[in-house]
């Protein structure tokens, strides 16, 4: 250790993993795609009638061992890819009532190991600045107003992408702030893990899948 | 195992509740006062006005607004608007394994604090007895959760400088621990593998990998300690001195709170830990006595002699009589505490103490006489999730 950092940084040479497949954190198990059958008592009705939700479901392993998870981390819907945006990406925040997870995990995707500056994705400290608003968290009566000002201030087209059970159907803790059809992109998990919140990204914006 | 007295006070304080001042080792039915938390911004005086910051702010990890009263540069005061994002959680009526999968999302990066807590006041309430194992691996994951928590927190106040190097360097180690926290419990956050009477832990021998990023670690911090650009940063910033604070705050102050050692919930005494103090009472004291407790937590997680694997098993617990537990941890913010009453299986009443609206209080307080660029330091320097401390439970 020198009292140089700039020599410090290029001595530990790139941290970031290779390829997106990397990204997949050894062992990880919840939140991923879930398998199995037989009737459950979900208790936020993910599984019924033998199907499984993943907007709904938050991962809690109250279905074990009817269900078992894959680590199958490829859990979203986008509607449409758009590839408009293939060169970079500027998302804008806006935490509805979350518990901190989603906001910790999609900061994540900038730590060194997935370094998500390098994909064109960076976040933005106004809407204005921003291609597309990401949604988090169940529905709060004062943030309501905020989140319906931030979509209105991002250029057009403003694309809403819906991160985590709680934006998307209210998870255990309440509704979801905004109705399903608005977002463009829906990712599941409780929370997302960073691969899941990246590849849906890389989708949305009509990248090649191996994300190079 | 019984974690709490009711009666005088035998400890240092831990924090209040709707129905309780809390004690290392007893619980005190007395007051109950009113939040602690600075909502209001101090009335302005001639040549002052207010400044307000958020709820969508950059820079801001959750929704909260900042009100500062100021003639332009000094900050005469802080008001804090928390209740953005409130979030009403309703557990009474509920049954114990909805409940758990509710409050640990009460504030998911401190989940297994959380959990721990409920889960061990539900087991005083109904009797369980929990094997040595299981509160080892508690002990684990609480430790694994603290370290996480500070190398955020010491990250975040290495990105306030726009220390680009240290801060991405411990973003990389915090990524490391949250690998090792899904792998020895299935998911990053510990969700749903802490409940009353269990855990799902699996360490094999995973947890080796701690010795190296502990390495990593100090090597970089001693490198912050070297700067004087950093240091100057956080040195006289937010001096915070009293009797009743709580956390790291109040042990950067000189206090010895932790509630590890102080509480006879978890055995942590056993394990040789040593309680980190400081004595100035400012963000540079609270920057150290987090470093150190990643340090000492390592230390600790090495001394366990942990299980190799607990495959946990949730059971529906029904308890027909009105019965009560209460429980203290020492999450890395400070410490969380929670009362429970049980009936026919469902959780009839809780209270509860969190350690962020005291560590808002003691912000607010703390930013008087400062000025604008010594605000995100001292900010991130409490290590404060709004989540938690907007959180309203019934």
């Amino acid at each position: 250790m020198t009292k140089y950092w700039f020599l410090n940084g290029i001595r530990r040479r790139i941290l970031t993993e290779k390829d997106l497949s990397a990204y997949k954190n050894p062992g990880l198990l919840w939140p991923s795609r879930i398998e199995g059958h037989g009737e459950v008592k979900c208790p936020v009705d993910a599984i019924s009638s033998g199907g499984w939700n993943s907007e709904k479901c938050i991962f809690c392993r109250r279905c074990v061992p009817s269900y078992t998870p894959t680590g199958d981390q490829e859990i979203y819907n986008t509607e449409k890819s758009d590839p408009v945006f293939r060169k970079s990406f500027h998302i804008f925040l806006v935490d509805s009532g979350t518990c901190g997870a989603c906001n910790t995990e999609i900061n994540s995707i900038f730590a060194p190991q997935y370094d998500a500056n390098r994909l064109g994705i960076f976040v933005t400290s106004t809407p204005r600045d921003a291609d597309a608003i990401v949604v988090m968290g169940v529905y709060t009566e004062k943030m309501q107003e905020p989140l319906k000002r931030a979509i209105e201030a991002v250029p057009k087209p403003a694309i809403v992408i819906g991160l985590g059970a709680c934006a998307l159907s209210g998870g255990i803790l309440g509704k979801n702030p905004l109705d399903r059809e608005v977002y463009f992109t829906r990712i599941s998990g409780c929370p997302p893990s960073p691969y899941t919140i990246i590849r849906a990204l890389e989708e949305m914006r009509n990248r090649r899948r191996d994300g190079r | 195992m019984r974690c709490f007295d009711i009666g005088g006070k035998v400890g240092p304080f831990l924090g209040e509740s709707q129905r309780y001042i809390i004690f290392g080792k007893t619980i005190m039915p007395e007051h109950p006062l009113e939040s602690p938390v600075i909502r209001i911004p101090p009335s302005k005086k001639a040549g002052e006005f207010q400044l307000t910051y958020g709820p969508l702010a950059g820079g801001m990890l959750e929704s909260v607004t900042l009100k500062f009263i100021t003639p332009g540069e000094i900050i005469r005061g802080v008001g804090v608007e928390d209740k953005f994002k409130a979030r009403e959680i309703k557990v009474s009526g509920r049954t114990i394994q909805d409940a758990i999968l509710m409050i640990e999302r009460l504030n998911g990066f401190h989940a297994a604090s959380h959990s721990i807590a409920f889960s061990m006041a539900v087991e005083e309430a109904i009797g369980i007895n929990v094997p040595e194992e299981i509160l080892k691996a508690r002990m684990a994951m609480l430790e694994l959760e603290r370290i996480r928590s500070h190398l955020h927190v010491v990250a975040s106040l290495a990105e306030a400088d726009s220390f680009a190097v240290p801060s991405k360097r411990l973003s990389y180690l915090s990524e490391k621990v949250t690998r090792l926290i899904s792998q020895v419990s299935g998911h990053r956050y510990f969700f749903g593998s802490i409940f009353p009477g269990g855990v799902f832990f699996s360490n094999g021998d995973k947890l080796n990998g701690l010795s190296s990023i502990g390495e990593e670690f100090n090597s970089i911090y001693e490198g912050l300690l070297s700067s004087k650009i950093f240091l100057s940063r956080l040195k006289g910033n937010g001096i915070l001195q009293g009797e009743k604070i709580i956390g790291p705050a109040g042990r950067a102050a000189g206090i010895s709170n932790d509630a590890r050692l102080h509480s006879g919930c978890l055995s942590f005494g056993k394990t040789g830990l040593r309680e980190i103090t400081y004595a100035d009472g400012d963000a540079y004291a609270r920057f150290r006595v987090r470093s150190d407790e990643i340090l000492e937590s390592i230390r600790v997680i090495e001394n366990l002699d942990l299980p190799a694997e607990i495959e946990g098993k949730q059971r529906e617990v029904f308890f027909e009589e009105l019965s009560k537990g209460a429980a203290i941890v020492e999450s890395p913010s400070g410490p969380i505490f929670y009362y429970v009453e049980v009936k026919d299986g469902l959780i009839h009443s809780i209270d509860y103490s969190f350690p962020s609206p005291f560590n808002i209080s003691y912000f607010a307080r703390s930013m008087k006489g400062k000025v604008f660029t010594d605000f995100q330091f001292n900010w991130e320097s409490y290590g404060i999730w709004i989540s938690e401390s907007s959180a309203v439970i019934s």
